[in-house]
């Protein structure tokens, strides 16, 4: 898991597996990181993501939970097709948005920014 | 020709991982195709991930994994995966498997669904201060 900035949004690519074992310390780790930056929305990059479980969708679907009360956006980008499929039969795939790249992602959430700013 | 693999783990998170690759490579030394494993990893990882959680309240106690192949009465290859704990048993089994069913925060209640829809089928027998046992069986699609 590596932490990037960008204005007003942290990119976590994540890595490996996210399971029992790791949950936990994603959670943790973004929380804080979230915290520390005061970046509002959240990017999490799956493309390194080769296993993940009901616990680790719990963990994916918390993260958007903390962001989305903060009044931020947490979109997903390169979703791998197995973990798609996941997603969808948790029902998660219409509720958390997704992009293809970082890039897409981020062009989502400047518009939203602009869209949004006052007059 | 039936093979059967025994695994007995201590209930820590660490060890879901351990279960899942030691049937993950069990079911691929038995022809298993690397979309199936993929199922399985999942269904063993929310079976073991269930009895770490929830077996033990008060420490860790044992859980076991057990994974036998053998052809059924038609000649097609399948993968019997049993996982279980001596631990405190389920209350309501109903209410378990349940999906969106949960005790603990930040916990999607999925455990059960994923592994009804990633084995063919699945079997829960629980006994309060006993234990409980999942059985979960995947069929070969390749022979």
């Amino acid at each position: 898991m590596s932490f990037h900035r960008s204005p007003s949004c942290l990119i976590v690519r994540m890595s490996g597996e996210l399971d029992l074992s790791s949950a936990g310390v994603f959670r943790d780790k973004v929380d804080e990181e979230l915290r520390r930056t005061g970046a509002p929305n959240l990017i999490l990059n799956l493309e390194g993501l080769d296993f993940v479980d009901s616990t680790g969708l719990g963990a994916i679907f918390g993260r958007h939970r903390q962001v989305t009360l903060g009044g931020g956006k947490m979109i997903l980008t390169a979703v791998p097709p197995k973990v798609q499929s996941m997603l969808e039969m948790a029902g998660l795939a219409s509720v958390l948005p997704s992009e293809r790249t970082d890039r897409d992602a981020l062009r989502v959430i400047g518009s939203a920014l602009q869209g949004g700013a006052p007059r | 020709m039936k093979n059967e693999m025994r695994l007995t783990l201590v209930s820590i998170p660490s060890n879901v991982a351990v279960a899942r690759i030691a049937v993950a490579t069990f079911a691929a030394s038995q022809g298993f195709s690397v979309a199936e494993i993929e199922e399985i990893k999942v269904a063993v990882s929310e079976a073991v991930s269930n009895s770490v959680l929830h077996a033990y309240p008060d420490g860790t106690g044992e859980v076991t994994v057990r994974a036998i192949h053998e052809e059924n009465e038609s000649g097609r290859g399948e993968l019997v995966v049993e996982v279980m704990d001596h631990g405190t048993g389920i209350g309501d089994i109903a209410k378990a498997k349940e999906p969106g069913y949960s005790t603990i925060p930040e916990h999607m209640g999925l455990g059960f669904s994923f592994m009804e829809s990633f084995m063919d089928s699945l079997f829960l027998e629980s006994q309060p201060e006993k234990g409980t046992l999942v059985r979960m069986v995947k069929r070969q699609c390749r022979q």
